[in-house]
């Protein structure tokens, strides 16, 4: 155990923590939902295919959706049950779009649908080891869902040589990382073991913030007797949960602007992650739940619980007795980059962490004036841009503007709008640029498209006249020649009978 | 003598004004206002006629002379107008935006006469003759010449529908 005191990153800030709600609170298991919704379309737009029709038996833990690449992740049913419907639903994306998701009336039997047998993850090989975790279906459970297999193969053939594990958990409110690495430290550990394995990695750091001294006890407990596992303490500083931040925290390494991790030959992954992963390997089991944090002060009774994917959010609010009279905004993840829920039905994804009912004195829906340039939001931002120039082209819609303020480079981590004593919604500033960027990109990307398709149409109408005027030609030319050949016939003919 | 000189100058004179003439139409001519070409190299080249003009080198030339709008181009959208204005120096207003439409097939209803696989100008539609038709919607532009084309009206302009992937966070309204 080493603890790094000295001021981890540039900016940051120290929100306050309401941790003290479900810190002591330990994970329970949610009762099995009624129905379970399964979206088959992820966040990156990725469509998944149902493997199951409607009036299916499915099992728990059986595969019911798969894409076509390792980017979309493979769908587990999480309970026993039958395929009641497949029809858009709502899901946990902040526009309230609905997508096409798979339905499941559950069956009161809470087994395991097959006989899952254990394996001894030391007869894989490692591409068998990344192969299983992609076939389990396992994502980045810290917050942007990634496929965890698809990383865990780019940082075995870029040689990582570090794995660095996330136990930061810096956003306010949520404690499922804490409890996880108290109550699961030996799989959190086996977990690590595993991955670093898996891709041939030197050795694994566990990064836990100061302000979990049971998750940092419980950890070191658990790889004491491990030579190439051990524990960093890291101060309590947001946004350390932040790939990049704790990578500079920890290493004392700066990831270049545009870079990877892997440039420098670390890996960074969630403790959650390194549990589901032992799961997957040892075990054989495919993700299909997950730990969520349910607080915040719209909550009668804040708790950690146990959660199958797919449970409406309904379903954790009725087993955390309900929302309070106060209660007015629902958000999925932290408060600090979690975003609104539509809908108390929506159901829970794979990258969902947190669920927070925020009363009115959380929300701070206050009127926001107008910058002072007071310079806050510059020296809380930890990625070193200037926050209040950016919004203010973002807001005349100068959005080329803002990219030479280093938009691109923004975490959207909602330091800056958190300081802002004027109140201005930067971060939403930026995601609302970012948004456009992307649309242009994406709408120059047709147009090139279209340019091109118009050439090659263009070509191959010029081409097929040209054939046609061929044959045209050579069909004339035939005919002089049938009619040159006729009149030497009756020249010939008439010669005879001159002759 | 007087004769000789004179001729002489005269041939001499003639002769370095000619050379002098030759070489200012080659090192001093004006060529055509190279950004016609430039933006007409901008735009899709679908030929659709939805600016109003002719075809694109015509938008291109009337854009260039100040008539014409840079967002005069549905095919191109947003982003297209945004980088022809930024080329030609001038700004952008946001009136006139319209929701951005795709073609699409009642396949049920086409009886395959292949008319609007003729009229698109960027292959968006495919289909054999007497064959059912449909449109590729990631290709489509909507630029509208096919809903003239079709004979049988069963291919109409939808909106295009935000998706997951494409959806955009609003503006914030305040500050």
């Amino acid at each position: 155990m080493q603890t790094l005191f000295a001021k981890p990153f540039r900016g940051g800030i120290h929100p306050t923590g309401h941790k003290e709600r479900t810190e002591q609170s330990q994970i329970e298991k949610l009762p099995t939902p009624k129905r379970i919704f399964l979206g088959l379309q992820q966040r990156n737009g990725t469509l998944l295919t149902p493997l199951v029709k409607v009036g299916d038996y499915v099992g728990k833990g059986q595969l019911v959706a798969k894409g076509a690449s390792d980017m979309a992740v493979p769908l587990h049913s999480p309970v026993n049950g039958t395929v009641v419907e497949i029809r858009d639903y709502v899901s946990a994306h902040p526009s309230g779009i609905k997508i096409k998701t798979l339905i499941i009336k559950s069956s009161e039997d809470n087994s395991w649908s097959e006989n899952y047998p254990p394996i001894n993850p030391d007869t894989l090989s490692q591409d068998e080891m990344i192969q299983r975790i992609l076939d389990a279906g396992i994502v980045g459970l810290g917050g942007a869902g990634f496929p965890s297999g698809v990383k865990l193969r780019l940082a075995k053939q870029k040689g990582v040589h570090t794995l660095l594990i996330n136990g930061g958990e810096c956003e306010p409110y949520l404690t499922c990382d804490d409890r996880l690495m108290q109550e699961h430290a030996s799989e959190v550990v086996a977990g690590i073991e595993l991955m670093v394995r898996a891709i041939g990695a030197k050795e694994a750091l566990v990064a836990v913030e100061d302000n979990k001294p049971r998750s940092i006890e419980a950890l070191s407990h658990a790889a004491s007797e491990i030579e190439n596992i051990s524990v960093k303490v890291v101060p309590s500083l947001y946004p350390m949960g932040s790939e990049r931040h704790l990578i500079k925290a920890v290493t004392g390494k700066t990831v270049a602007p545009g870079e990877l991790s892997v440039a420098l030959g670390i890996l960074v992954h969630n403790v959650a992650t390194a549990r589901a992963v032992y799961h997957a390997l040892r075990f054989n089991r495919p993700l299909i739940e997950r730990v969520i944090t349910v607080s915040g002060g719209g909550i009668e009774q804040p708790k950690n619980l146990v959660v199958p994917i797919g449970t409406p959010v309904s379903d954790l609010l009725t087993a955390c007795g309900g929302l309070t009279m106060s209660a007015q905004r629902l958000v999925a993840g932290g408060p600090m980059m979690g975003q609104v829920i539509p809908s108390p039905y929506t159901p829970v994804d794979k990258s969902i962490g947190g669920l927070l009912a925020l009363n009115e004195q959380e929300v701070r829906d206050d009127q926001s004036h107008d910058c002072l340039r007071c310079g806050r939001c510059v020296s809380a931002c930890p990625m070193g841009l200037m926050p209040f120039q950016m919004a203010a082209h973002s807001r005349v819609s100068d959005y080329e503007g803002a990219q030479d303020y280093g938009l691109n480079n923004c975490l959207l981590c909602g330091a800056c709008s958190y300081v802002c004593p004027s109140r201005i919604p930067l971060v939403q500033h930026f995601s609302h640029a970012r948004g456009q960027i992307n649309a242009q990109r994406s709408m120059a990307q047709k147009s090139a498209l279209a340019r091109k398709l118009t050439d090659a149409r263009k070509q191959r109408l010029d081409r097929e006249a040209a054939a046609k005027q061929a044959e045209k030609e050579a069909k004339a030319a035939a005919r002089k020649k049938k009619a040159a050949e006729k009149k030497a016939k009756q020249a010939a003919a008439k010669a005879a009978a001159g002759e | 003598m007087q004769m000789i000189i004179s001729v002489f100058v005269f041939l001499l004179l003639g002769g370095s004004l000619g050379c002098i003439l030759g070489w200012a139409q080659k090192a001093l001519k004006v060529e055509g206002d190279s950004r016609v070409d430039d933006l007409e190299a901008m735009l899709p080249g679908g030929q659709c006629g939805q600016c109003g003009e002719a075809g694109c080198r015509q938008a291109a030339e009337k854009m260039v002379k100040g008539e014409l709008a840079p967002n005069c181009c549905p095919p191109g959208g947003k982003a297209l107008a945004g980088s022809m204005a930024a080329f030609l120096g001038v700004e952008l207003s946001d009136e006139g935006e319209d929701i951005p439409v795709r073609a699409f097939i009642n396949e049920d209803e086409c009886s395959g006469c292949g008319r609007c696989f003729k009229a698109c100008p960027f292959d968006a539609i495919v289909g054999a003759s007497r064959q059912m038709h449909t449109v590729m919607s990631s290709v489509c532009t909507g630029c509208r010449l096919c809903e003239k084309a079709c004979s049988q009206g069963c291919l109409e302009m939808v909106p295009v529908l935000d998706q997951i992937n494409t959806w955009q966070w609003p503006k914030p309204q305040v500050a």
